[in-house]
């Protein structure tokens, strides 16, 4: 998903995927199958961002069908020349797109995460219509979580922080430590890991982070002084 | 296939010697002296770089044999675009050769490649052993005047027609009628030309796989035109290999398609269409005349034109239908030592019984020269690698003319100035033809020269010569994956060869991606593994023996584990194969030869706890009667054999009278009174399989129930037998048995899958057998002493868990899956796993032989290295951005990552050695964590940025231009 | 309503035994290709098309054999047997049921070609020559069609194509093949 969105992001007008026939994969993993469900999520995103889905475009063919291939690709020239340059035929203008595709890689990891199961699932043909639905991914969009530190429950027993994949916990000694949310990936690694009696990590849905707490006023309240405070 | 052909091109332990003919073969086994005719090509070879500039130029046109003879082709010319050696040769009809005019070619050849004064060159060569892999020829339809070949213009073979669909033929992969250059839109198939026929012109035997071969021309077809309307018209359809019965339903289920049970009359061609009649005939419609747009000849396979003469040359014997006779227990050893079949000249075979009957041939020759291996073989060697990890990438650009393929649509000198605006490209140049040998030494050069640690080749597919160039760079001392190739010619030149500006302007994009790439490419070393001599076999039946016995016998420890007390497997019930083979002597000398020889263990009553391990590294923990063992071995063989269904239709079980034919066979060879003084004895055929619990052909029963028959026909002449079929499937030389039965007045009566046979017990004792018979949709019935089911052939009940063990897969039917069903028929896409015999896919005894010393061949292939290298492209993974979701592991079917245990919570952890490149597990991965090398984010992310971005330098100067 | 199954019993290789005795054509190699019938220039006309004759033949079913049309409408042309795959003379297999049949008695179900058959090999043992008219005369007697061909008749002989007397010619040579051969046919 990040090359074809990369390519979009750098304002190519359409993205071709030349693939082997389903069951016709020269590895036992038959990745094309998992190929053509991330093109069907795709292209619901695209609906989704307002981009025309028909500028993706995936084709099964094998290495001695050269007129497949030829027909093919002259008719998705026709197709994305009808469609006009990107953005065009959509009414979006290039920073609009690029800002919208920016949003969508960031949530890359989160929507592979969450469509795992149905990412791997080997389908028939007769099963690509609706597997995916707008519904499904506008829900995936809105619903998309923040993750946020609580800094009156932080410990900075640096957990987190030495468990996050991106390495977007900014974490020090006896400091509250902080979700960079420009690096965050929303995997739940940390809501995961942060030790239970501490539980200092929530799910935000629906509504913005709190902003962190300021440089300098990051000292964690020890729960053994609020006992003592009590 | 090509790069198959490359493969053997490039071997350094293989010459080839092309348009080359044995005049005679002396000597024996072991010691042959072989005298050679090197026909002259007129091009010296070495330096002839297929560049095609003088096919371009030669003024002479005749029909081209590839294209069979549809389209022209020139006097010089290639044979075809993937030859081994890529070399021209000039035909017959060269004005030179003929009238000693002309000598075009000779001027415009820019390598003084042609050389018209060639002569016949002999060759004397002192050899081992001879393989004879001299294939088949199509049937030639015109030696039966009936199908009208060469008289209407819309009768073409089946072979004429395989050219029309190829992308290659005569009209570029289009299918058109010779006569008016239109697509046909009504094709009908006749099977069996020149096959099953007792009459002379034409063979008796069944050709084996033209059935199937029209099903695929057909699916084909509809690929072109899907509103095509396609006939397939035969006498049975012979659909019994792997697959093959699904392979047939799907053809059938088609929109437009019609299989048909009838030969047919070819009628009349209309003048003005040319369209072709034929007549045909079934129960339910009577006589129909049909007109077709085209027809075509499913032609049968025949031995060489000159087999009799090669049988001379070779000094071997032929069999009555002229192919190669062999010794039934050995269907690869000719009737001299020494010389060897594989493939066609065995009999009419598919291309995977070819292929492990290659293999297995040629570990005969193993066994046969095991004294003298390795002594003549050459290795390549190599400069110590520089290590450039540090260094600043400095890039060669490296574009090639291709002779005029490429320069012919875009300017290289153009293209050559450019890449010398790209980032740390420090040497840009031209080359006529970078494969050729004295560029590929320039590269070198300035390799070392300019002291460049990258190297771009703007040329052809990396398919065709990518290890070509892999290796100059090893040659210079650079790690040979700093190489890439940018494919200016299949993907440029070759496609937009109307549009030269835009070829350009394409050419240097594709040059662009491929600079941008290669900076970021990084060294890789491929892993060497050492290799354990020793090799498995699970299961001691004839399959797992003869393996186990080619490989003992070059000189390998081989353990062999059956899980019965005694071996033998399925042959310990068949007394006689339909060619006259002694089973049960054959079944006693093998077992003797495993006893007795000291290399072979052999473990009773065994079970497999435990298998781990990788390629030339595998631990298999066994349970028998020595005891538990553990057992390193390099290889293992899976030769686990099949079982019988056992029937629940036709009163199986309820009444003694009911037996399967393996069963049958038993009494026949015990002379049980009951059967062989049977009056009336039938045969159901297709029970339990080709239906929806099995939906596959059981391959072998039409030809037991044959053989069968003839057993009992020979002790009870006067017994009436009826075999009851919806299809028969005596394929190959079995279909002269076939007839036999006939001749003995054995009965065949068709029945369809929609009326079943009903089998009732009558109160005297006989089975009253009715079913509908299509020939004359008639009701029969028959009061009968014996009713002898064709009982299917199903996997054995230990496949799932054995499969489970070695990690290899299974395919819908529950057999195991092979790597490749055509060309890697018995290796699993497991590495270092193999398998044979009716583990594979039911089959015979010879064909199981066959398989099994192919599987030997492969694993001698393995095991007589000492290192196996696994490719240096394999996944990494970077455990700090690994969240231990698993999500890759659930990818990968070949068992390369699992999940571990770490402080830092569950990690992905990889067996490099298992990984096969494919880059699956990346796209699972949610935080990049693993990472495919050569292939990474950043190596691909590059391109397509230098892609985009350089575009919009392009715009952005046509903007200000 | 649906027919009782033919039963096949013990004898059922009787029919090819005796097509194979008396014609000397082994039917036993058909294998139902359809070939024959594709070929035959009058199977459109047939009940039972030859390869389903030679089928009926190969299971026994003489009554249906028997009762079919199939051998006597066959022209003789010898398309099926030339074109057999496996070089059974299907024309003659055919020809032999016809021979059985006039042998036993048996009711041809197109009886005009018998009649026609009885008329010709009569009138060759009588004159030694084919004597057209008096032929046609006892093939009138036998049928009881007197009006049919007769504008035909009228036309040949206008044209010469027959002649009003018989001429004898070898009568008792051929005669006398005809008595040998009956003598040698007597079972």
């Amino acid at each position: 998903m990040a090359h074809v969105l990369r390519a979009f992001s750098n304002g190519m007008d359409g993205v071709f995927i030349g693939a082997c026939h389903l069951d016709e994969c020269n590895y036992v993993t038959h990745g094309n199958f998992i190929a053509k469900n991330m093109v069907l999520l795709f292209k619901k995103i695209m609906e989704h961002i307002g981009l025309h889905p028909e500028r993706l475009r995936m084709q099964f063919m094998s290495g001695a069908e050269a007129n497949v291939f030829v027909e093919s690709t002259n008719s998705f020239i026709k197709t994305i020349k009808e469609l006009g340059p990107l953005g065009k035929n959509e009414g979006l203008d290039e920073k609009d797109i690029r800002s919208k595709l920016a949003q969508v890689e960031k949530l890359v990891p989160y929507i592979k995460i969450t469509t795992k199961e149905k990412l791997k699932k080997r389908l028939n043909p007769d099963e690509y219509e609706g597997y995916f639905t707008r519904d499904e991914i506008a829900k995936l969009f809105d619903e998309a979580p923040s993750y946020y530190i609580q800094p009156d429950k932080c410990q900075a027993c640096m957990t987190c922080a030495r468990r996050c994949p991106v390495e977007a916990i900014i974490s020090a000694k006896k400091e509250v430590h902080v979700i960079d949310q420009e690096k965050c990936i929303k995997c739940g690694t940390c809501i995961e890991v942060c030790p239970a009696n501490f539980s200092a990590i929530t799910k935000i849905v629906g509504h913005p982070v709190p902003p962190p707490p300021p440089e300098g006023q990051r000292a964690i309240v020890k729960k053994s002084n609020e006992k003592e405070a009590a | 296939m090509a790069p198959k052909l490359v493969e053997v091109g490039r071997h350094p332990n293989i010459e080839v010697l092309s348009y080359t003919e044995v005049k005679s073969v002396e000597g024996e086994a072991g010691n042959f002296t072989v005298l050679l005719n090197k026909k002259p090509r007129y091009i010296n070879e070495d330096k002839c770089t297929g560049c095609n500039t003088c096919v371009e130029y030669c003024p002479v046109n005749f029909p081209d044999p590839y294209n069979q003879e549809i389209s022209p082709n020139k006097a010089v010319h290639i044979y075809f675009a993937q030859a081994i050696p890529l070399v021209a040769y000039i035909d017959e009809s060269c004005l030179y050769l003929k009238e000693k005019k002309c000598r075009i070619c000779e001027n415009v050849c820019k390598n003084n490649a042609i050389d018209l004064k060639q002569e016949t060159e002999r060759i004397e060569i002192n050899i081992g052993a001879i393989i004879l892999a001299l294939g088949i020829e199509p049937y030639d339809a015109r030696l039966k005047a009936e199908y009208r070949y060469g008289q209407y213009g819309n009768v073409v073979t089946s072979m004429d027609y395989e050219r029309l669909l190829c992308s290659t033929g005569p009209y570029g992969g289009e299918i058109l009628r010779k006569t008016d250059l239109k697509h046909p839109h009504k094709i009908a198939w006749i099977s069996c030309v020149g096959s099953r026929q007792a009459a002379e012109g034409a063979n008796s035997y069944c050709s084996g796989v033209c059935c199937t071969y029209a099903q695929k021309q057909v699916i084909l077809t509809k690929d072109h035109d899907a509103e095509a309307e396609c006939v397939i018209f035969h006498n049975d359809i012979r659909s019994f290999g792997k697959d093959f019965e699904r392979f047939y339903q799907r053809t059938e289920n088609l929109p437009g398609v019609r299989f048909v049970k009838s030969y047919v009359t070819i009628g009349k061609e209309f003048p003005e269409t040319r369209n072709v009649t034929i007549k045909y005939w079934t129960p339910e419609d009577g006589i129909i005349e049909e007109s077709f747009d085209m027809v075509v000849l499913s032609v049968g396979l025949t031995p060489p034109v000159n087999v009799k003469n090669i049988a001379n040359t070779f000094g071997i014997e032929l069999s009555n239908h002229d192919f190669a006779k062999l010794d039934t227990a050995n269907p690869m050893q000719t009737t001299r030592p020494g010389i060897f079949v594989s493939g066609g000249l065995q009999g009419p075979l598919d291309i995977p019984e070819s292929v492990f009957s290659a293999s297995g041939a040629s570990s005969q020759i193993g066994e046969l020269l095991n004294f003298r291996r390795g002594k003549l073989s050459r290795e390549r060697t190599y400069p110590v690698e520089k290590d450039v990890f540090k260094e600043e990438p400095r890039i060669g650009i490296f574009v090639c003319h291709c002779g005029a393929n490429i320069s012919r649509v875009v300017n290289v000198p153009d293209t050559v100035e450019y890449c010398k605006t790209l980032p740390y490209v420090v040497h840009s140049q031209q080359q006529i033809f970078s494969c050729a040998t004295n560029s590929a030494k320039e590269i070198t050069d300035m390799i070392k020269e300019k002291g460049l640690n990258r190297v771009v080749v703007a040329a052809c597919s990396p398919r065709t010569l990518e290890p070509l160039f892999r290796d100059t760079l090893r040659e210079a001392g650079i790690n040979q994956y700093y190489l890439e190739m940018a494919n200016i010619r299949e993907h440029d030149s070759w496609v937009h060869s109307k549009e030269m500006d835009h070829a350009l302007a394409k050419a240097k994009d594709i040059i662009r991606m491929s600079v941008a790439r290669v900076a970021q490419l990084e060294p890789l070393q491929e892993y060497d593994l050492p290799v354990n001599k020793a090799a498995l076999i699970v299961g001691g039946g004839v399959a797992g023996m003869t393996a186990a016995l080619s490989i003992a016998n070059q000189k390998h420890e081989v353990y062999l584990i059956e899980k019965e007390k005694d071996l033998g497997g399925t042959a310990r019930n068949v007394y006689s194969t339909l060619d006259g083979m002694d089973v049960q002597a054959h079944l006693h000398e093998l077992i003797r030869k495993i006893y007795a020889h000291p290399l072979i263990h052999v473990y009773h009553k065994a079970t497999i706890t435990r298998a781990d391990g990788y390629i030339g590294n595998f631990v298999t923990t066994v349970k028998s009667d020595r005891g538990e063992t553990e057992i390193k071995h390099g290889a293992a063989v899976l030769a686990i054999g099949a079982d019988v269904y056992t029937p629940t239709e036709y009163l199986y079980g309820r009444r003694e009278a009911v037996v399967t034919q393996l069963e049958l066979e038993d009494r026949i060879a015990k002379r049980d009174q009951k059967v062989v003084n049977a009056r009336n004895l039938v045969m159901i055929q297709c029970v339990g399989c080709r239906n929806e619990d099995r939906n596959y052909c059981s391959r072998v029963c039409c030809s037991e129930s044959v053989k069968n028959a003839l057993a009992l026909k020979k002790s009870n002449p006067k017994m009436n037998i009826y075999v009851l079929y919806r299809d028969i499937r005596t394929y190959g030389f079995n279909e002269d048995y076939y007839r036999e039965a006939r001749g003995k007045s054995v009965r065949f009566i068709r029945y369809i899958p929609e009326e079943q046979p009903v089998v009732e017990a009558t109160g005297s004792g006989s089975l009253r057998v009715t079913v509908t018979d299509q020939t004359l949709q008639k009701k029969v019935s028959i009061d009968a002493d014996v009713l002898s089911l064709a009982a299917a052939v199903i996997p054995s009940k230990s496949t799932k868990e054995i499969a489970g063990l070695f990690k290899v897969t299974l395919s819908p039917d529950g057999y195991f899956k092979e790597a490749h069903v055509k060309l890697r028929p018995v290796d699993f896409a497991t590495d270092g796993v193999y398998l044979c015999g009716m583990a594979h896919y039911p089959k015979f005894i010879q064909e199981t032989i066959n398989q099994a010393y192919g599987a030997a061949g492969r694993v001698l292939a393995l095991l007589s290295h000492d290192l196996v290298t696994a490719s240096g492209s394999v996944c990494v993974i970077n455990e700090k951005a690994c969240m231990g979701c698993g999500a890759c592991v659930e990818v990968c079917n070949y068992g390369a990552l699992n999940l571990k245990d770490s402080k830092l919570g569950k990690k992905a952890a990889i067996n490099p050695v298992l990984c096969k490149g494919d880059g699956l597990c990346n796209t699972m991965c949610p935080t990049g964590a693993i990472s495919l090398k050569h292939f990474t984010d950043a190596e691909i992310i590059s391109e397509i940025d230098a892609l985009t971005n350089g575009e919009q330098e392009a715009v952005k100067q046509s903007a200000a231009a | 309503m649906t027919e009782a199954a033919i039963n096949l019993d013990e004898s059922s290789l009787k029919l090819t035994d005796l097509v194979s005795a008396v014609g000397g054509v082994d039917v036993s190699y058909c294998y139902q290709c359809g070939k024959c019938a594709t070929g035959c220039p009058v199977a459109y006309e047939m009940d039972l098309v030859p390869t389903q004759l030679i089928h009926a033949i190969q299971l026994g079913v003489t009554d249906l054999v028997y009762k079919s049309k199939t051998m006597w409408l066959c022209a003789g042309c010898l398309t099926c047997t030339t074109r057999c795959p496996q070089e059974i003379d299907i024309a003659e297999a055919l020809s032999t049921i016809k021979i059985l049949m006039a042998r036993e008695g048996g009711t041809p179900q197109v009886p005009d070609v018998l009649k026609f058959n009885r008329s010709f090999v009569q009138n060759l043992n009588w004159f030694g020559r084919i004597y057209e008219l008096g032929m046609v005369g006892m093939l009138k007697l036998r049928t009881g069609k007197f009006a049919q061909d007769m504008a035909m008749g009228m036309k040949m002989l206008k044209k010469d194509k027959f002649h009003l007397l018989p001429r004898i010619r070898g009568g008792s040579a051929v005669h006398q093949i005809f008595k040998r051969v009956k003598k040698q046919e007597k079972p």
